[in-house]
């Protein structure tokens, strides 16, 4: 792999025609963002500076990406390496595709990329992803990226009018075969 | 209208720039109704004043502010906002201005209803209140067709154009809010 | 219960006064602190603003308590609550005894009290504790304290030289009752 890129996508740096694009489709969207972020969703007008797809500079404690898919070189989502820690060596990944490019098996794909560039480019140990404990589509691309459920934190999230569970899942780097 | 909360004859959606000179010009260069909507004296503004509550903010934990849409015509209809939001108490006050071509048309009970969903189910809120002026008879129905209760009434509150007035405070706790959980499910 | 206080302890702002002893015996003992903290252990200086023991300003986000030995009127360690989340309605505890107070069941009745600020002071629905695998006292207190273990992120630390696992516990609000 010579850049990032698997079988269905690639994932390259915010460009500024996402933002509106990934704005739209995934935080005004009340449902899909109370499941994928930890804050209550809140009215964002268009252009605001606290938008999770806003362009913004990779840190070395975050990588944000977008996910193009390959076959129609469009933006199909976004997905976040965060919480880079370079001493324990361990990331979480958070991951959010637009409503028009799920059911297609570009999480897994993404997933697999991500992995190459936190195991083989920045040298991480661990990687970590947390998803809401009935979101079965997640779990099952991470399983299929090779990621082990290790736990479920019980009602540790407010998800529209109940708490809700959260599933922990994790890979070592020792169990991480490229594809 | 994308995104946003979706009512039956309204939604909510964040503020666009576009709506900011309508809201000032419709709501708050009406002295009259300013003076009954709004805690503070009435004062000359430009339309892109900082001072005005209309203009676009970012998100914030203390308050959310929405505009209005009728869904009939996708046309702006007015502003709704919850403020002073607590999440020690949890607890919130619901306000709304409408355009005053859109009054009279059930508008008001319908954004009340989608506050009590953003409030109860997205931020889990415990209580949510009213305040209005006690002679405000389109908010206080529009309150008690959701549920809400009155609940006191705050005697020569508000100076209002000349005259004292009284406040009369509406509550509904989340265990007594009959809402669907999901909002035109 | 009128202030913070269990059978063998209470919870207390910090003082001035126990920032030299806290610093001395919790960070300056290298193996101890790997074992704590997320983060590497470096050489802080007495008295600096870089000390994790230091006077605080009260903050929403966290509330970080001295823990006093009721018997003796001593200092006997440090406590958090942590990441207190307001949305989800969930914080993270943590603790450091002095190594002359550990093995009393000081931890178990810290862990209490804090549960009790947690739960009815601030009204929390949920309650986390993270601690190393390998760290049976910690894991005792949590268990006697009422928490379930939950799931074991693999490899999550390292540890003076090797990786080991992060076990997780957790507490909800009706599975707690006052000792």
């Amino acid at each position: 792999m010579t850049d990032l890129r698997g079988d269905l996508v690639r994932l390259r740096a915010r460009h500024e025609a996402d933002v509106p694009i990934l704005d739209t489709e995934l935080l005004d969207d009340v449902e899909v963002r109370a499941r994928a972020g930890r804050s209550p969703w809140r009215p964002a007008s268009p252009g605001s500076q606290t938008s999770h797809y806003r362009v913004m500079e990779s840190t070395d404690a975050m990588a944000p990406f977008s996910i193009v898919e390959l076959a129609t070189d469009t933006l199909a989502g976004a997905v976040t390496m965060w919480g880079i820690d370079a001493h324990n060596r361990c990331a979480h990944i958070g991951i959010a595709l637009r409503p028009g490019f799920r059911g297609k098996s570009l999480s897994t794909d993404t997933l697999r990329v991500l992995c190459h560039y936190g195991f083989i480019v920045l040298g991480m140990h661990r990687i970590q992803l947390e998803t809401a404990a009935d979101n079965h589509p997640m779990i099952k691309s991470a399983e299929q990226a090779g990621f082990t459920k290790e736990g479920v934190l019980r009602d540790a999230g407010w998800i529209l009018g109940r708490f809700v569970g959260e599933t922990v899942l994790g890979m070592l780097a020792g169990e991480w075969v490229a594809a | 209208m994308n995104g946003g909360l979706r009512g039956e004859l309204v939604g909510l959606r964040a503020r666009h720039e576009p709506d900011v000179a309508i809201l000032e010009a419709e709501l708050h260069d009406d002295v009259a109704g300013d003076a009954r909507g709004s805690r503070r004296a009435w004062r000359p503004r430009p339309p892109t004043s900082k001072e005005s509550f209309n203009r676009i903010t970012e998100p914030n934990e203390g308050s959310a502010a929405f505009s209005v849409v009728e869904l009939a015509t996708d046309t702006l209809a007015g502003e709704a906002s919850l403020w002073n939001i607590d999440s020690h108490n949890r607890s919130a006050h619901i306000g709304v201005a409408l355009r005053p071509a859109f009054r009279g048309k059930g508008f008001g009970t319908d954004i009340v209803r989608i506050m009590c969903y953003y409030g109860f189910t997205v931020l889990g809120l415990h209580r949510l209140q009213v305040d209005t002026l006690s002679d405000n008879h389109a908010m206080i129905k529009a309150a008690e067709q959701v549920g809400f209760v009155r609940e006191g009434v705050i005697r020569g509150s508000a100076w209002v154009l000349g005259e004292f007035a009284d406040d009369l405070i509406l509550g509904l706790l989340a265990d007594e809010w009959s809402g669907l959980r999901h909002v035109g499910e | 219960m009128s202030d913070l206080r269990g059978d063998l302890v209470r919870l207390r702002a910090r003082h001035e006064a126990d920032v030299p002893i806290l610093d001395t015996e919790l960070h300056d003992d290298v193996a101890l602190h790997a074992r704590m903290g997320r983060r590497p252990w470096r050489p802080i200086s007495p008295g600096t603003e870089a000390s994790p023991y230091r006077v605080k300003e009260p903050r929403a986000e966290g509330a970080s308590f001295s823990v006093v030995e009721l018997a003796c009127d001593t200092l006997a360690g440090t406590a958090s609550l942590w990441d207190i989340d307001t949305h989800n309605r969930s914080a993270h505890i943590g603790i450091a005894l002095r190594p002359a107070f550990r093995g009393k069941g000081l931890a178990t009745d810290t862990v209490r009290v804090l549960c009790h600020y947690g739960f009815v002071v601030l009204g929390l629905h949920r309650i986390q504790i993270e601690t190393l695998a390998d760290n049976h006292p910690m894991i005792k207190a949590a268990e006697q304290a009422g928490f379930t273990k939950e799931g074991i992120l693999r490899d999550a630390g390292w540890d003076t030289g090797g990786f080991v696992g992060e076990a997780v516990f957790g507490i909800l609000v009706h599975e707690w009752t006052t000792a």
